[in-house]
Parts: structure tokens; sequence; C-alpha cells
């Protein structure tokens, strides 16, 4: 039986630098040597191909239609890249169409027999592909497939800017949806992402303390860590895996922070 | 389907509140005309005068209400208009001869016009648009199950007019118990913009037209079934109540869930159907099949206009919407039907005005496909998350 993990990212709305976060953490993991899994269940608007520049010939949602198994749409990016360990990655279709039938097909019947797909590859994909890190990039808001994809996973991690609205959301989502799920055994955290106030670094790290204590006594959830705004990882077009690019940028920095929390978390989850 | 979200006391408070005042006039108005020809010691003074009276006091006291209603406080209304109400009905017992029996009716109308509209302002100042519907369709249910009890009661009793009377006093005494439970204090109005104020004002025109023509289409549809079959329509009116109460349900579920406007087109429909096989073949079945049809249409109708009146007011104008979007219609069905006119089967060709009829019913759908539906898509999407997450809870729960 693996001791594999899944490892959902949420935000309120959109614009948190989610898939940024994500995809460089999955580079990160695999880069340590770990079997690291990427589903991209940011159905509603994928951007994992362009990210990538891929283009697969089977793509997740066939996967949920029932017209392909898991080992048909997985990419083993992991050569390619020059990693230690292994990265997969399944992308969602950037076809209209697709995201079209996504978000018109509501049918509870449909729904159900889906999400059951999906709990079917993601037990494949433990035990046939050894996978230590399965992790999910969802929609944004409260939408069927971030449900799915959020129900699916042992930990969640929020991304929040550090806004009125994005906080104020993101306490309706604890309130709604998260804090339900956590009845079933996984466990929430929040990353703040594009906080203002990056240069000079030692300044932003004092600002930064004040405001992780006061957001986790608002929202009260444990603050992962706080990622600083980068102009140059905003306006980058396809160098965006800074963590192997740039491994002493100070976006890599924390990213590969994250990464020693994340295993730090899931052996905690593991003892329990 | 999601919880109703309220507050228990007040929905207790609520259910007592409409069902005296609802259960005592579908009782009352069953046994009027009788009850006025005793103690008038006439044959016919409850059918005409007796009826009149009380609906036209109905009508003119919710009209006032409709404009001063807002101003007055609630609790005061209430009180006043429940103890009117309750006395007229007890003195009903002990007064005889035409004068009394003239200011009873009025009385007793009077009562409900005051009180009603502000009893019904507050199914839609506890509820919200989600759940309007339900609650509607359990207060209908309530009611009908109510009146129910109390008609089994006077006929297996075998009460007498005094007995009856009395049993209608304990009926119409049910509304007093919430004023003991509940302030019933007014939501602070809030000032809204005139434009918007005006758009509900339209939507709501739409929707009483719909109800008026409805009325006036099933009132008068009790007129073309022929004299004979009055055993046939007591019975009915029997297996009418019964699935009206079971309708309400279901017509505010359907409410609730895929919105206000279905359950109304399918209670027009029904109906249609009913005109159908009572203008071609009126027979004693065709009676029977009739008053099971309406009563599935007065169902929906009942639980859908008790929430639509809700969904479109404000705070500051329950009162007009309520009078003006439920009273009145219900009152002007109920006048049709029950004041006895010519028969329309004996002047014209029975399948020709069930055609009339049936036309009428054709025609609400025009202002019917014009008017907003009410609750939203928003809200049903909302619903629909809720249910999809409840679905994923489930599901995830048998994987672990």
């Amino acid at each position: 039986m693996s001791l594999g993990k899944t490892l959902a990212f949420h935000s309120y709305k959109g614009g948190t630098g989610k898939t940024t976060v994500i995809a460089n953490l999955a580079a990160r993991l695999a880069m340590l040597g770990k079997r690291v899994c990427l589903l991209d269940f940011d159905l509603y608007a994928p951007s994992l191909t362009t990210y990538f520049q891929k283009n697969p010939e089977v793509y997740l949602n066939s996967l949920l239609a029932g017209e392909a198994e898991i080992s048909d749409v997985l990419v083993d990016l992991s050569s390619e890249m020059g990693l230690n360990g292994k990265l997969f990655l399944a992308f969602s279709s950037p076809d209209k169409e697709c995201i079209h039938e996504i978000e018109i097909r509501h049918d509870m019947k449909w729904q159900y027999e889906a999400l059951k797909r999906v709990i079917t590859a993601k037990k494949e994909l433990f035990s046939k592909y050894k996978i230590d890190y399965l992790l999910i990039d969802t929609s944004p808001g409260i939408r069927y497939w971030s449900i799915n994809a959020i129900a699916i996973a042992d930990i969640l991690f929020l991304l929040m800017k550090i806004n009125e609205m994005d906080i104020n959301g993101t306490k309706k989502m604890i309130g709604e949806i998260y804090n339900s799920l956590t009845k079933f055994g996984s466990k929430y955290f929040l990353i703040l992402n594009k906080v203002p106030g990056a240069s000079p670094m030692h300044e932003f790290q004092n600002i930064n303390n004040q405001i992780i204590s006061e957001i986790e006594k608002t929202m009260g959830i444990k603050i992962i860590e706080a990622i600083p705004c980068f102009c140059e990882i905003q306006f980058s077009q396809h160098e965006f895996l800074y963590t192997m690019k740039a491994p002493n940028h100070a976006f890599s920095e924390r990213v590969n922070s994250i990464a020693d929390k994340i295993n730090v978390i899931s052996q905690t989850f593991q003892g329990k | 389907m999601t919880k109703i979200d309220v507050d228990r006391r007040k929905f207790a408070s609520l259910m007592l509140l409409i069902f005296g005042s609802l259960s005592w006039f579908f009782v009352f108005t069953r046994q009027m005309s009788n009850i006025f020809n005793i103690i008038t010691s006439t044959t016919d003074w409850g059918n005409y005068v007796g009826n009149t009276l009380f609906y036209g006091s109905i009508i003119l006291s919710a009209l006032v209400i409709s404009y001063i209603g807002s101003r007055i406080a609630r609790r005061k209304l209430l009180f006043t208009s429940i103890i009117l109400g309750i006395f007229s009905t007890i003195l009903l017992g002990f007064l005889e001869g035409t004068f009394f029996a003239t200011i009873l009716s009025c009385l007793m109308g009077i009562s409900l016009g005051l009180g009603l509209p502000s009893s019904m302002a507050l199914i839609a100042d506890y509820t919200s648009v989600e759940n309007r519907g339900r609650v509607s369709g359990i207060l209908i249910l309530g009611t009908f199950i109510t009146a129910s009890v109390a008609m089994g009661l006077d006929v297996f009793l075998k009460l007498d007019t005094f007995g009856l009377i009395m049993l209608l006093a304990v009926l119409r005494s049910i509304s007093i118990i919430p004023l003991c439970m509940e302030k019933f204090e007014r939501i602070p109005a809030i000032p809204k913009k005139r434009r918007l104020l005006s758009y509900n004002y339209k939507d709501f025109i739409v929707y009483i037209s719909v109800f008026f023509l409805f009325s006036v289409a099933s009132g008068l549809a009790w007129n073309l079934i022929p004299a004979k079959f009055q055993p046939q329509v007591d019975m009915g009116s029997i297996i009418r109540y019964a699935l009206i109460a079971v309708f309400g349900i279901v017509a505010g579920i359907m409410a609730d869930r895929v919105g206000r406007k279905q359950p109304i087109i399918i209670g027009l429909a029904t109906l249609g159907v009913g005109f159908l096989l009572i203008g071609f073949n009126p027979s004693g079945e065709s009676v029977l099949i009739y008053s099971a049809l309406s009563g599935i249409t007065w169902g929906s109708f009942f639980v859908v206009f008790l929430a639509i009146p809700g969904d479109l007011s404000f705070p500051s104008s329950r009162e007009k919407f309520y009078a003006l979007g439920y009273i009145l219609p219900l009152t002007g069905l109920f006048i049709i039907a029950a004041i006895p006119t010519v028969s329309l089967a004996e002047i014209a060709d029975p399948a020709t005005i069930s055609q009339f009829l049936g036309f009428c019913l054709f025609i609400a759908i025009y202002p019917l496909s014009r008017a907003k539906e009410t609750l939203t898509e928003s809200k049903k999407h909302e619903r629909e998350i809720k249910e999809h997450l409840e679905m994923v809870k489930k599901m995830i729960q048998e994987e672990k």
C-alpha cells in the first residue's frame, strides 16, 4: 500500500498564482527525488498546456468521460526535465468545446460517474505508479470540479492574495466547503502569494511576520508560507519554472520552503 | 434538497398563525350559507347577502390594509384581527336575525382582511427565496389537514350549528397562541431605489393577472357542472382538499428547485384537462376527476402565490403585495364559486364554455412568459452546488 498523499491547491478567485506555485512545487519535489504527479483540474480555464508547451493526445477530459484510462493521459516529463525523481503530468483540454462541455455537465449521474473514475485513477496512481505526491491544480471558486478536486485531497492548500475580497471569499469557502470536508480527515493550510513589498527582502520579512500572525488570527488557519510579489514572474511567458531555471531566486527559495514543509506535514499526517 | 433554514420558534408561530386563520376560512366558507340561513331563518340570505357581505368585507379591509398596513404595528394589527375573528365567530352562536348576521358577516370578513396580509407578510420576513416555496407548501398542507380534521369532527360528532360555530371559534383561537410566542416586530425598511421598486411592481402585476385569470376560469367552471351532480361535487371537494394539501407540498418543492413558473404552468395545463373533461363529457365520474385535477391546480397556485408576493416585496411593501396579490384573487375565486348564479350549463353548450375557460387559461400563459422568475439562476446554482457537495461527501465517506 502506497503512503502517497494527495495535495490540492485552491483559491477563492483566479489570479492568485496557483498554477505557477503548483508547477514549481511539482518540479521541486521531483528534483528532490520524489515521484510526483500533477493533475490539471482547472477544467474551466486550463493553463498547464501553455505553461509546459505540451499538446498531449489524450486529456483528463477523456478520463472523466470514461473514454480513457489514467495511463493514457499521463505525460512523463522526468527525463526531458532532467529530474532525480519522476514527474507525470495530466493536462486538461484547452479546447473551447471541451470547456463548454464541462461547464454544462451538471447532471448528478455524470458527475458521480466522473468522480468515481477520478477516485479509481487516484488509487491506480498510488498503487501502480507509486506516486509520493499527487498534486491537483483546481479551478478557483466554488464550482463542481473544484469541489470534487478538494474532496479527494488529503491536504488542501489555499492560495490567497492579501486583499479584502480574497480574505472574505476564502473565509466563506472555509465555512461552506472546507470545514465540512475536514470531517473526513483532510487538513488545510494557507499560502499567501503576491504579497506586496518584495524589495528589500529583509523589510518584507518584518512586514510579513506581522501580516501572517494577523491573518492567521482572522482566518483561524495556519499559514505555511508567504510569497512576495515578483514582477519578473508575473510577466514571464515560458520561463515560469524558476525552481529549475533560477534555483537561487527568492521565489524558488519560498517554493523550496513549501516543499520542505509539505514533507514534514505529510509525515505528521501519516503518523496519525 | 437542502435544509429549510428557518428559526424553529418563528416557524412554529408562523404555522399556528396561518393554520388558525386559513383553516377557519376554508371550513367556514363551506358552511357559511347554511349557518347564515339558519340564524336568519331564511332559505337564501346566506347564499347571496351573507356571502357578498363576508367576501366584500375581506376585499375592502384588505384594500385598506394594502395602503395603511405598513404604518400600523404588526402585533397590534394581528391581535385586533384575531380577537375580532374569535368574538364575531362566538357571537354567531348566540345572536339571531338578519341585523346581527349582517354585522357579524362583515366583522368576520374584516378580521380576515385585516389580519391575513400581515400573517402572510411574516412568511416573507422569516424565509429566504430558496426555501419560501417549501415553507408555503408546509403551511398549505397544515392548513388543509387542520381544516380536514375540523370537517371530520363536524361529520363524526354530528355537530349542530352551535357546535360547529364553537368548533370554528376554537380553530380561529389557534392564531392567538403565536402572539404569546413572538413579538412580530417589523423588519426596518431600507429605502430602495424607485426604479427597482417599479420593476418589482411590474412583475407583481403580471403574476396577479395570471392568478386572476385562473380564479375567474376556475370559479366559473363550478357553474358549468349541472346541479344533478351535486353529490359528486360534495364528495369531490373532500378529494380536492386532500390533493390541495399533497400537491401544495409538491408545488413547494418544485418552486424551490426549478422555479415558481413551472408549477404554475403545470397547474394551468392540469386545469385545462379538467375543463375538457367536464365540458365534453359531464358525468359523475368526470366531476370527481375534475375535482381531483382542480385540487392539484389549487394546491400549486395556493403555494406558489404564497411565495411570489414575498419574493417580490420589500419589508415596507409586504402587506400590500399579499393583500393585492393573494387575498384579492383568492377571495375572487371563492366569490365566483360560492355565490349561486344561473348555471352556465343551462344557458350555453358546456363544450363551448369549457373551450372559453380553457382559452382563459391559455391566455394566462402570455403574462406568465413575460414575468421574471423570482427564484434566480444564481440561487438555483447555489442549491445545486450544495447538493453536489453532499453527494461528494457521501462518496468520499464511502471511499474511506
